[in-house]
């Protein structure tokens, strides 16, 4: 019941930011209600660590009462200003059709969400997710919603990996806090609900971005269908930040690739937004983060060599799309910086002669990875399949504002591969086994929901993604 | 010459659709078995606040172990640091002092372990705090002193000392 209060007035926060972020364009073109829920439901998450953790530099005593605060009046401001977004969703039309679909997805996202939820209530949380994320989520329960500057220079708790991003455990003491007590069980609730926002994303990607409900339908069976989002380390089951990452990337995408092909600026808004938590989440949030902005520079470049944005509205849009991510990825180095952190012993420094001196890891880590791709217990067929969805996509899609966007998959893929050229581990092999299934996990659903677009067209007509637009003018 | 070309952009049509969703089930299918069967395999989870860590720590034979050392971490001044203190081949040595460091703040939680033919203990993780107290794992008899030694489950105890991190290696 608690945990319901905590958790809706997250949502309510995050409704108010959603709202705002849409601005007075949603009211013209209104998002689907389990759209505004999906994204109320991680905005409201996001908006909580990041008024714990700035109110806990300043005053920790006040951080639960400011994040309590914020989510109100976020809230009212984004309901009481944007109002008319409101009641166009609530009034517009439906037809039989679109009230058979809305019940399908819920019997769908639901059905999919019950299966992860059913292994959350019968299992335990991961290793990681206690030793590394419950930990911390454990002293912002005792230090009032955040976590107190010492333990990121104590010593002895080195392991625990305090220089990773605080946005888990500041979610788990969110709740800890409402509850009242350390509760393992209720921490581990949240993560059936982020799981539930991803297949939501996966259904509105669908829907967006081929204008076609079949897909819509498709993304969420498919994600079920990876062993391993279910189960495992790293799994939603388990307490670990791999699948809150996950699925914020794929909503991170969906809204890209949704402004590139439609050109609304409220997309670029929310996946700005959804952008900037990559960080936040965890450090592999970095590479997530990279991806998306060699994509949408990429894209706007092509597009102001061929005349179709002004130079202006291209420098805008990436400066605007890339600069809070970055604020927030600088930020967190400087805090680190600034309370002492101990560094990890896991990387080797990022330095060229590094780089140079372990490149024959590559065939090792190469190998790695095609063995990791073809683990059916872990994957089912999820890597094969896409692998050809992403060959035959580049080619097909010719002309397309979506033809690039299976490098959003295979680029963090190649950087997190990479990474462990600079491993310090001995050997480091054990390095790749002991962490890569996790970054594969983070691209997963973006994999599947490139897999469900793919899905072929009824009839022979052309894909709405073939009118890439300027990006100028439209909300 | 029209009609073939529309012909045949039908069959890839259906050939597309024909493989997409011969993916999808095959996918499915195989993902939904292994799903299964984890499911069965699937032992119940203890109920309770602390449930994942009593799981883990079931080892040390009392019903509620993580509440146990909770207590008995918080009986140790919070200015001082506690030594977990255990045999080397304890597999579950490290997790609960992982466990017991997670539970102890704002007290360091340093790690030690013992071995029958090593005269000396080996420091896995050092403090930097003045020792407060000791958390004996599977070593009955072991100590400086039995004197405040309170029992916390039936093979865990704690001992208060104000001795320094130093002395651990007369132990």
């Amino acid at each position: 019941m608690v945990f319901a209060v905590a958790a809706l007035l997250a949502v309510w926060g995050g409704l108010g930011l959603t709202l705002l972020l849409l601005g007075r364009g949603g009211a013209d073109d209104p998002p689907g209600a389990g759209e505004l829920l999906c994204l109320s439901m991680l905005l409201g998450l996001i908006t909580v660590t990041g008024v714990l953790f700035l109110t806990g530099l300043i005053h920790p005593q006040a951080a639960i009462g400011a994040a309590t605060l914020t989510c109100a009046g976020l809230g009212a401001w984004g309901v009481f200003w944007h109002h008319p977004t409101l009641t166009a969703i609530v009034t517009r039309s439906r037809t039989w059709r679109d009230w058979a679909w809305t019940f399908a997805a819920i019997i769908i996202v639901g059905g999919t969400t019950a299966v992860v939820w059913w292994f959350s209530r019968h299992g335990n949380l991961g290793f990681d997710g206690v030793a590394v994320w419950e930990i911390k989520a454990r002293l912002a329960e005792v230090h009032h919603g955040t976590i107190p500057s010492g333990y990121y220079s104590d010593v002895t708790r080195a392991w625990s990996h305090p220089l990773y991003p605080p946005f888990v455990p500041l979610a788990e003491g969110w709740v800890y806090r409402w509850v009242g007590h350390p509760d393992q069980q209720a921490a581990l609730l949240l993560f059936p609900v982020i799981f539930a926002v991803g297949a939501g994303l996966l259904w509105v990607g669908g829907r967006r971005l081929t204008g076609r409900r079949l897909p819509a339908a498709a993304g969420p069976l498919l994600l079920l269908a990876i062993p391993l989002i279910t189960f495992g380390d790293g799994a939603a089951s388990t307490g670990y930040a791999d699948v809150p990452l996950s699925v914020c990337y794929l909503g991170a995408v969906v809204f890209l690739l949704d402004h590139l092909v439609h050109g609304r600026t409220s997309s670029l808004r929310l996946a700005a937004a959804l952008a900037t938590a990559l960080p936040w989440i965890k450090q592999e949030g970095l590479v997530l983060f990279g991806g998306l902005v060699v994509v949408i520079v990429g894209a706007y470049l092509l597009r102001e060599r061929r005349g179709a944005v002004s130079r202006a509205t291209a420098a805008t849009s990436i400066i605007g799309f890339c600069m809070p991510g970055l604020v927030v990825a600088v930020g967190w180095r400087v805090f680190l910086a600034r309370v002492d952190a101990i560094e990890e012993q896991d990387y080797l420094p990022y330095t060229w002669h590094t780089f140079s001196g372990h490149l024959g890891r590559v065939g090792t880590i190469a190998s790695r990875l095609v063995d990791e791709l073809s683990l059916w217990e872990r994957w089912a067929l999820l890597w094969p399949w896409f692998g050809a969805t992403a060959i035959v996509w580049i080619v097909v899609r010719r002309g397309s504002a979506l033809r690039a966007a299976p490098l959003l998959v295979v680029l963090p893929m190649a950087a997190d591969c990479g990474v462990y050229l600079f491993s310090a581990w001995t050997p480091f092999e054990a390095h790749i086994d002991s962490s890569l299934s996790r970054l594969l996990l983070q691209l997963a659903p973006v994999a599947v929901l490139l897999i469900a677009m793919s899905l072929p067209r009824g009839r022979m007509a052309p894909t709405p993604d073939r009118s890439a637009i300027t990006t100028e003018g439209r909300e | 010459m029209v009609a073939p070309a529309r012909h045949s952009a039908r069959w890839r049509l259906v050939a597309a659709w024909a493989v997409w969703l011969l993916a999808a089930l095959a996918c499915c299918g195989l993902g939904y078995r292994y799903v299964h069967r984890r499911a069965d395999a699937v032992t119940p989870a203890v109920d309770g606040r602390a449930a994942t860590t009593d799981t883990w720590l079931a080892w040390l034979g009392a019903p509620h172990p993580t509440a146990a050392l909770q207590r008995a971490a918080a009986g140790v001044p919070s200015d001082r640091s506690i030594v977990v203190v255990g045999p080397a081949d304890e597999s579950g040595l490290q997790l609960a002092y992982f466990i017991v460091s997670s539970l102890a703040w704002p007290r360091q939680v340093s790690l030690v372990t013992c071995t029958p033919d090593s005269p000396a203990p080996i420091v896995v993780v050092a403090a930097t705090q003045p020792v407060g107290g000791l958390l004996y794992f599977r070593l009955e008899g072991r100590g400086v002193s039995m004197r405040d030694a309170t029992t916390v489950t039936p093979i865990v105890r704690l001992e208060h000392t104000g001795a320094g991190a130093g002395l651990w290696c007369s132990l």
